[in-house]
């Protein structure tokens, strides 16, 4: 058994041991350094109350993890409640209204013509900075399925485990995100 | 015959998961013709590539700032 599994906690060592750590998990997920920043502040803030329950059945570094995971969770259900009632009436965020009766494109324009333009397209500090807001829009649990799809060390089973979803859902939610993210892009006039 | 949106949901599927050799003839036979469905594949390869790119980028600053752990270590000493 490693130190950390007994049931002593010594504070004075967590921002040496696991803000970084901690930071990094939440920067990655936020693409926001002062935003992560509070989020650990509240997760250390939230371990110290509940210092006293802590069990010991888990280390100390994942008890932390769990506490900073819920708090992202909340902080994109917080500013996705915000955006959603803005843009949540919009057709556009339906991806339904992409695609005609038959099945069809309705649009058959993208944001880029060619092979070419693409890779020069994310090359280009602008297009980031579109994307980042394309993706703001999302409906929370969508635009955390597509953020945690490409942050390494998350599994399925992990990332649809926090979003209390099943894994058949997660799949249609990526690709519903893909649908949303080409037509926030496309009508953001890329080319 | 698929159409255009079951070839959308086949591309996401190529990328997140495997095709089976039906979806993938199925797939490779559609976008052979339809223009619209070549350049989402495109596009959603696009996609993938600069939310990869962008997140490395983020890796170059890990650590927090001096003032944010100072802030902190003051929280929990107090």
């Amino acid at each position: 058994m490693s130190e950390q599994t007994k049931n002593i906690i010594d504070t004075s060592k967590w921002v040496e041991l696991y803000a970084d750590q901690l930071f990094f998990f939440a920067k990655a997920r936020t693409k926001n350094a002062a935003v992560a920043e509070d989020l650990v502040q509240e997760t250390f803030l939230s371990a110290l109350k509940a210092k006293e329950r802590f069990k010991g059945n888990s280390t100390e570094k994942t008890w932390l993890y769990s506490i900073l995971k819920n708090k992202i969770i909340d902080y994109f259900r917080k500013s996705s409640t915000k955006n959603e009632k803005n843009i949540l009436d919009d057709e556009d965020r339906n991806t339904d209204s992409l695609f005609a009766a038959d099945g069809h494109w309705k649009n058959k324009e993208g944001f880029v013509t060619s092979k070419d333009e693409a890779s020069k397209l994310v090359e280009s500090k602008e297009f980031y900075v579109i994307l980042e807001k394309c993706l703001a829009h999302l409906p929370s649990k969508m635009q955390m399925a597509f953020r945690y799809k490409h942050i390494e060390d998350l599994d399925t089973a992990e990332i649809c485990k926090e979003l209390e979803i099943n894994a058949s859902n997660y799949w249609v939610l990526l690709h519903r995100a893909r649908l949303s993210l080409r037509d926030c892009l496309t009508k953001n006039n890329m080319r | 015959m698929i159409n255009c949106e079951k070839a959308s949901e086949l591309t996401s599927k190529k990328i997140d998961l495997k095709l089976s050799v039906w979806e993938n003839i199925s797939l490779k036979f559609h976008t052979m013709m339809c223009s619209a469905c070549t350049l989402f594949e495109e596009e959603a390869n696009t996609l993938t590539n600069a939310i990869n790119r962008d997140y490395d980028e983020h890796k170059c600053s890990k650590r927090m700032t001096k003032v944010g752990k100072d802030k902190l270590q003051n929280l929990l000493n107090s």
